[in-house]
């Protein structure tokens, strides 16, 4: 590990639909550390002004640190202004957004479309239509139903490095036409990420009329895509729109000298960050595959895939997405995990009101019941989001998560709030069914997108900060996959603790059980299950692990794969509560 | 932090500016009144596109085309008007087969638009247009009782308001729903049933007032082309006496209705206003403010939910909830019984009229 170039302070800014978050990272015997974290609401919407919580965050982390981060803190426009002195540089990363609308143009399902989707899934975007080449059978009904949409952007992609040229060009002339009939001041902006033979008519034909930003290609070659530039591109328009009806965003970038962006793209950085790092310095072993971060935000969820040392999918699930046409829909999934005698009309208008104030806070028991099973159910749907618009995603909506994901990384207030680690740690696994071992870590400061930020300026910043304790190690999960009847035994695990104690314990199906392992502790772990058991070597195979514990230790998941709860309310509360006892409660 | 608001006054000054998305033209005058349903601006975009090959038509190069071209680019036509002619030993003309208006010509096919969209913003209440911004919009001032809701299914109406006066912790009956007749905007408790909601509809209302919904009825409400504002939220949730005091005495007046659906960005809450009155009127509060002792609070979670009490205290620490959760809390007076703890995020301001 390096020492820092720097001697100074770095300031990481995250405003989310409901808080804002401050971090403060400084140098302490030659590495960076997190030297405090707090939190203020966000002064979100119509006569909000971003800055405000910044200035209330920073003004609390001022008084417990003993420290002067803001010179004056009631300049004319609101904002604070920094003290240079005391911090080397200010970094913002964003996930409150205005609805910003895009429409898709492409050719293909499997080709462009599905490029162009799994880019609009990577943004804050609600994705207000997508035509493809069948839709040019009727251009008139496009333009129409387009026009009725007005979106703010078009995005036009399809064909292969000089591929369907004719068809695309046709996209061209409807984009035209919807901007000729728009007047000047409402004129989507359009991204043309396609067949870059056509350039030149793209800009003889759209430059007169609108904003137009040409794209590398988003399929330059069948079946292979390349988002990244035009990721960049969207984002940086899309910060462009939100500070415009922001107020108090443009002043922040302008603190920031503009190092600002938005969470999913920083969180998608680190992913690849930390499938490089596994790629080139961990022996890759069963416990080491795939890096998954998940941040079920108050405006959106966001999850990201990576392996192999590359990111392999990403989705953010904005919230204003059917906000209302999806109450019915989602009654049922919240009701089946609610650990608590809540009636599904109840469930129902929980959700409901929620959807109305997703700031508030759990009060009683029974909300918190009923705030962790809507967590349970926005891991799912995220999670189902992310495997319909990436193939390769590993995620089935009944059995779980099939793939290898060594480590998850967890935030957002439900999970990060948790009274306990073993809720969190219950609401993950009841969330993700996950296959195969992995372990989960909490990021209950919400740095893990600041870091991917701030290491534009300061590359060892990420290193020494994940290096640290400002993650929670929740501890590792290792799943029993197993089709046999509750009660039948399907492992038997003996413990080697580095301290020379061992220790046998034999796992029946159906069961959720904790191993003791202390914080930072690392031991060995000889599985050996049934016959019919997979620990993740194959049905019946063997396998010896090492894992470092956390607060929960080692948790063996031997509760079958797909879960299954009981249908009756009491006995379902029961078995929930039963599985969280068995977590510590 | 701030607190979202909702007004819920007996006299205020209100005004509301009515703003098309896209530029257009406005319809109303500075001074001139307005009813709910009058349209305050409206922008028209060319619709329903359809191609004609005048090339083909002609029997000419594509290329061609534009020098054939008798009409300029934005001319509207009617059926059968001449679009293109050539001359020669043959003349051959193009006629356009229905009206619409000429958007381009490219490659020897012209486009044309033959309907509009239509995209317009309603008054949504009674009163009087004011700083009419050209192209946009103007804003409607008016003076009168003013309640907010938290949720409207986006329909805007009016008409004469009949409020429920059997205990409002129970269903309305159908005595008193006939009582009341058809074409009227009624006021009620709650709507917890399918049937419930089915017989008020039967009885023909120009717009629903409740104190709250059961979110099973949520799309059907969607449905309906009527306004329909939920004052309180969604489940077993009863009206809230200011709500109550003030529609209670407004019954037989005119009532306006914009159920918008509740916009964070743009600032928007449903609300139903009640034009007219002798009362001094104030100052609506903002969409949020500052939580302050004294002020009436609604409540959005625990047993008191959907209750109106007044900040009693705010405690500087934070408090452990029963959840288990730590945050900053409110301590409420409710009108009857003990003091009440509430995260602060759990609270709305009410900006009633006597506080």
């Amino acid at each position: 590990m390096g020492v820092p170039s720097r001697t100074g302070t770095l300031v990481g800014l995250d405003i989310g639909r409901v808080n804002t978050r401050v971090a403060v990272f400084g140098i302490e015997e030659g590495k960076y550390r997190l030297q405090g974290s707090q939190i203020a609401g966000t002064d979100f919407g119509y006569e909000g002004h971003l800055a405000s919580g910044v200035h209330e965050a920073l003004g609390g982390l001022e008084q417990f640190l003993d420290r002067k981060f803001l010179l004056s803190p009631d300049q004319a426009d609101g904002l604070p202004s920094i003290n240079h002195r005391a911090v080397d540089r200010v970094g913002l990363t964003l996930s409150a957004f205005p609805p910003i609308r895009a429409v898709l143009f492409g050719l293909t399902a499997r080709g462009s479309l599905a490029a162009g989707s799994a880019l609009t899934g990577k943004l804050p975007l609600e994705l207000a239509g997508t035509y493809g080449l069948a839709d040019l059978a009727d251009e008139a009904a496009v333009i129409d139903q387009v026009l009725s949409k007005r979106p703010h952007m078009l995005l036009l992609t399809g064909g292969t490095d000089m591929g369907a040229e004719e068809s695309l060009a046709r996209w061209v002339e409807v984009a035209c036409l919807i901007c000729r009939i728009l007047p000047e001041n409402v004129r989507p902006v359009v991204f043309f990420a396609g067949n870059p033979g056509l350039e030149d008519l793209v800009r003889r034909r759209l430059e007169p009329y609108t904003r137009l930003v040409v794209l590398p290609n988003l399929q330059p070659a069948c079946g292979e895509w390349d988002d990244i530039p035009s990721h960049l591109a969207i984002t940086r328009e899309v910060m462009v729109m939100s500070s415009e009806k922001l107020a108090g965003l443009q002043g922040l970038t302008r603190l920031t000298g503009g190092l600002v962006a938005t969470r999913g793209a920083m969180l998608e950085r680190m992913v690849r960050f930390l499938c490089r790092a596994q790629d080139q310095h961990l022996v890759k072993d069963e416990g080491t595959g795939g890096i998954l971060t998940l941040d079920l935000g108050a405006g959106s969820t966001m999850i990201c895939a990576g392996r192999d040392g590359r990111l392999a999918a990403s989705r953010v699930s904005a919230r204003h997405e059917d906000l209302w046409a999806g109450v019915d829909a989602a009654v049922d999934p919240i009701h089946q995990w609610t650990a608590a005698r809540l009636s599904r009309e109840s469930v129902g208008n929980e959700f409901a009101n929620q959807q109305l104030f997703p700031g508030r806070f759990p009060q009683s028991l029974t909300e918190l019941a009923f705030s962790q099973s809507l967590a349970r159910y926005r891991i799912r749907a995220g999670m189902a989001a992310l495997a319909e618009q990436a193939d390769s995603f590993p995620y089935d909506t009944a059995y779980g998560l099939m793939g290898e994901y060594g480590r998850i990384i967890a935030s957002g207030a439900a999970l990060t709030n948790a009274p306990t680690p073993g809720q969190a740690m219950l609401m993950l696994l009841d969330g993700l069914q996950p296959w195969r071992q992995s372990t989960l870590v909490l990021d209950r400061f919400h740095i893990l997108p600041l870091l991917g930020l701030l290491g534009e300026v300061e590359p060892l910043l990420p290193v020494h900060i994940l290096a640290s304790d400002a993650f929670d190690n929740l501890g590792t999960v290792i799943p029993v996959i197993s089709q046999v009847p509750d009660g039948v035994m399907v492992l038997s695990i003996t413990v080697n603790m580095d301290s020379g104690k061992t220790y046998q314990v034999d796992i029946p199906q159906g069961v959720l059980r904790r191993l003791i392992a202390a914080p930072g502790e690392s031991v060995t772990l000889i599985l050996e299950p049934a016959p019919e058991a997979d620990v993740g070597a194959g049905p019946g195979v063997s396998r010896q692990v090492r894992v470092t514990g956390g607060p929960l230790g080692v948790v063996i998941d031997a509760r079958g794969r797909p879960l299954r709860l009981p249908e009756n309310d009491d006995e379902r509360v029961d078995c929930m509560r039963h599985w969280l006892g068995s977590l510590g409660g | 932090m701030k607190n979202l608001v909702v007004n819920r006054q007996s006299a205020v000054k209100l005004c509301r500016v009515r703003q098309l998305p896209i530029p257009g033209q406005v319809l109303v005058e500075e001074g001139q009144s307005v009813h709910p349903e009058d349209l305050i601006a409206e922008s028209l975009l060319s619709s329903e596109l359809y191609y004609l090959d005048i090339a083909r038509g002609l029997g000419v190069d594509p290329a061609d085309v534009l020098a054939c071209l008798v009409r300029d680019m934005g001319d509207v036509l009617e059926a059968d008007d001449v679009i293109a002619e050539r001359d020669g030993t043959f003349p051959r003309l193009v006629r356009v087969p229905r009206g619409g208006r000429l958007l381009a010509c490219r490659d020897g096919v012209a486009v044309l638009a033959s309907g509009k969209l239509a995209v317009g913003v309603r008054a949504a209440m009674i009163g009087t247009a004011a700083d009419v911004r050209p192209e946009w919009g103007a804003t409607i001032t008016a003076q009168g009782s003013l309640v907010q809701g938290l949720w409207g299914n986006g329909r805007v109406g009016a008409g004469i308001l009949r409020v429920q006066t059997s205990p409002l912790d129970q269903a309305i009956t159908m005595e008193e729903l006939t009582s009341f007749g058809e074409g009227q905007v009624i006021a009620m408790g709650f709507c917890t049933e399918e049937q419930l909601l089915e017989r008020v509809l039967d009885q023909k209302p120009t717009g629903l007032i409740l104190g709250a919904l059961d979110a099973q009825r949520i799309a059907r409400v969607m449905a309906l082309d009527i306004p329909v504002i939920l004052l309180n939220g969604f489940g077993d949730l009863r009206f809230d006496p200011p709500s109550l005091a003030i529609l209670r005495q407004k019954v037989g007046e005119v009532v306006c209705l914009n159920a918008s659906q509740p916009d964070p960005i743009g600032g928007f809450l449903p609300e139903v206003m009640i034009p007219g009155g002798k009362a001094t009127p104030s100052a609506a509060l903002p969409y949020r403010a500052e939580l302050k002792a004294g002020q009436q609070v609604l409540a959005l979670s625990g047993a008191a939910r959907g209750e109106v009490m007044r900040v009693a205290e705010l405690p500087d620490g934070e408090t452990t909830l029963e959840s288990g959760l730590t945050c900053k809390t409110t301590v409420l007076r409710p009108a009857e019984g003990d003091l009440i703890t509430l995260p602060r995020q759990n609270v709305l301001i009410v900006g009633a009229s006597d506080g």
